[in-house]
C-alpha cells in the first residue's frame, strides 16, 4: 500500500506535449550532430571559449549582431582569438592621452533596464537581487550590471583584480525555433541555463549571460551590459546570508576600464569596489533603487556593490 | 534514428514520471521542471550505454535530474512555492489534504525536500539516497528526521512519520531506524 505523499505525487503526470518536445529536440540534435560530423553531446563545459563562440554563432541568428570578444587565456587556442564576423583580434589601441573624449559607467538593474543614479563623484551603486543567478556549474552572476557610455568609443577593456566578469543582454521576440536553439545550446552546456521567459503579451525573451575570467576586451556595443561574476558558489540555508557572502567576494576589488576612441585616443578609469548595505531611493515605478553610499542604521537598504571612481 | 526514438520513448514511458515529479518537487516551477526533464533525457542519449539493467537507468536519471536542478538553482529572496492546483496534467481533483501536504513538503528546505521526495515518493532507502546524493547515510537520516519534524509543525498534529507513510510496507522494512 502506498503512502499519502506517494499517492499524491503519482497523480502528477508528464504533459504529453513534453514527450513530443523531447523527441523533437533529440531528432534535431541528431541531425545537427550528423551534419557537423561531431558528437556535440560529448562536449564538456570546460571550454568557455567554445561556449561563447557557439553562443555567438547561434545567437547571431537572433540578433544579427553578436559582436563581442572575450579573454580567457587558458582556454583560447591559437588562432581562435577572433570573433565571428570580425576580421581580426580585438586589441586596444596604442595608449594616447584623450583630452576631448570621455566615457562613464552607468549602473542598471538586470532584467528591468532601470538605470541607477550615479553619485556626483562618478561613483556607482550596483545593486543585487534583480537578475541574480546562482548556477552550480557556471557560478554566481551578481546581477550587478553596468554599461559603458560615451561618444565615439571603439573598444572597451575591462579588468577586475578578483572574481570575474560576464556579459549580459536580453534577446527579445524569440521564435519557437530560436528558443529551441537556446535549449539545445543549454543542453550541450554551451549557454548558461537562464530561463526563457514569456511576458503578458506572449513575447518570449532570454537573458544571455556569458562569463569570463577577470579580463575582457571587446568592440564597443552600446547595448551590452557587463556584470560582476565569480566561479563557485557558497551555499547557505539562508538566502540572504548566501547573497551577502558571495557579494562580499568583490569587496576591496579594483575594476579598471580602458576605452579607446575612434580617433585612437584612450582613457582609463579605475573604480574601487566596496560592498555593504546601500542606501536606497524610490525609483520611478515605486521600487527601491540603490544609491552609491552606505545606509544609516535603521534605514532601508539593498545589499550590493558600489564603485568609487579613483580621482 | 528509429532505434534512438524507441529507446527514448521507452525511457520516458518507464521513468519520465519519476524525473518530472522530482524536478517539479525540487524546482517548484513547471517551466523549470520541463527544462530539466528535456535536458536529462537528451543527456541520456549521450550516455550511449548498452548495459542499462533494472533500476540503474532510473537511478542515473534521478541523479542527472538532481544535478540539472542544482545547475539551474535560482536565487530568490523568497522562493515561490508551486501550488498543487497549478500543476498541469494532475489526475483527479485536488482535495484540501493533498494540497496541504504538497504545500508543506514544498516549503521544506531543498535538501530535506529532496530526500523526503526520494524516500516517500520513489521508495528509495536511506543508503540508496546516500549514494545518489553522494552524502553519508547518516546525513540522509538526519535530513529525513528534520523533514518529518518540520512537517509535523507545518501540518500541525502529526506526531510521527506514519501520517505520511503509513501503512507502507516498503518503508517499515528499511534497515535503518528513522
Amino acid at each position: 500500500m502506498k503512502n499519502k505523499y506517494q499517492n499524491l505525487t503519482e497523480r502528477i503526470q508528464v504533459p504529453a506535449s513534453l514527450t513530443d518536445q523531447v523527441l523533437l529536440a533529440a531528432a534535431r540534435q541528431n541531425t545537427h550532430t550528423t551534419q557537423n560530423g561531431v558528437n556535440s553531446m560529448k562536449k564538456k563545459n570546460g571550454s568557455i571559449l567554445r561556449m561563447a563562440l557557439c553562443a555567438a554563432a547561434a545567437l547571431v541568428l537572433i540578433t544579427g549582431a553578436a559582436m563581442f570578444a572575450m579573454t580567457r587565456p587558458e582556454t583560447i587556442p591559437d588562432g581562435l582569438d577572433t570573433l565571428a564576423g570580425q576580421s581580426g583580434p580585438v586589441k586596444p589601441a596604442q595608449p594616447a592621452t584623450s583630452t576631448a573624449q570621455v566615457f562613464s559607467l552607468t549602473a542598471y538593474a538586470a532584467g528591468l533596464g532601470t538605470q541607477y543614479p550615479a553619485g556626483e563623484d562618478g561613483s556607482l551603486a550596483m545593486g543585487s537581487g534583480s537578475g541574480m543567478y546562482w548556477l552550480e556549474r557556471d557560478g554566481f552572476f551578481t546581477g550587478s550590471l553596468f554599461r559603458v557610455t560615451g561618444e565615439n568609443i571603439q573598444t572597451v577593456s575591462l579588468s577586475l583584480d578578483r572574481g570575474g566578469l560576464y556579459s549580459y543582454r536580453i534577446l527579445h521576440d524569440l521564435t519557437a525555433e530560436q528558443q529551441q536553439e537556446i535549449r539545445e545550446a543549454q543542453g550541450r552546456n554551451e549557454l548558461a541555463p537562464a530561463s526563457i521567459d514569456q511576458d503578458d503579451n506572449g513575447v518570449w525573451s532570454f537573458q544571455e549571460m556569458i562569463p569570463f575570467e577577470n579580463t575582457l576586451t571587446v568592440n564597443y556595443d552600446q547595448d551590452m551590459w557587463y556584470g560582476l561574476w565569480k566561479s563557485g558558489i557558497t551555499f547557505e540555508d539562508d538566502p540572504q546570508k548566501e547573497n551577502q557572502i558571495n557579494i562580499d567576494a568583490f569587496d576591496g576589488g579594483l575594476l579598471s576600464v580602458i576605452v579607446t576612441f575612434t580617433d585612437g585616443t584612450e582613457q582609463t578609469n579605475t573604480y574601487h569596489l566596496h560592498t555593504g548595505k546601500l542606501r536606497t531611493a524610490a525609483g520611478p515605478d515605486g521600487s527601491l533603487i540603490p544609491l552609491p553610499e552606505l545606509a544609516g542604521e535603521n534605514e532601508s537598504y539593498i545589499y550590493g556593490v558600489y564603485a568609487v571612481l579613483e580621482q | 534514428m528509429a532505434e534512438q526514438e524507441q529507446f527514448l520513448r521507452h525511457a520516458m514511458e518507464s521513468y519520465g514520471g519519476a524525473v518530472y515529479r522530482l524536478a517539479l518537487c525540487r524546482m517548484q516551477n513547471v517551466e523549470d521542471a520541463e527544462d530539466v526533464y528535456q535536458d536529462v533525457f537528451l543527456r541520456l542519449l549521450s550516455e550511449q550505454r548498452q548495459d542499462w539493467k533494472g533500476e540503474h537507468m532510473k537511478a542515473w536519471l534521478l541523479r542527472a535530474t538532481l544535478n540539472r536542478c542544482a545547475d539551474i538553482y535560482r536565487f530568490r529572496l523568497r522562493r515561490p512555492v508551486l501550488a498543487l492546483d497549478e500543476v498541469p496534467e494532475l489526475a483527479g481533483p485536488v482535495d484540501s489534504g493533498a494540497a496541504e501536504l504538497w504545500d508543506a513538503v514544498a516549503r521544506l528546505p531543498e535538501k530535506q525536500r529532496t530526500v523526503m521526495h526520494l524516500h516517500y515518493a520513489e521508495g528509495y532507502q536511506t543508503e540508496e539516497i546516500a549514494v545518489m546524493l553522494n552524502v553519508p547515510p547518516a546525513t540522509v537520516r538526519t535530513r529525513l528526521h528534520r523533514a518529518r519534524l518540520a512537517l509535523k509543525n507545518l501540518l500541525g498534529g502529526i506526531d510521527d512519520e506514519k501520517q505520511v507513510s503509513e501503512p507502507d510496507r516498503a518503508y517499515s522494512s528499511a534497515r535503518q531506524p528513522y
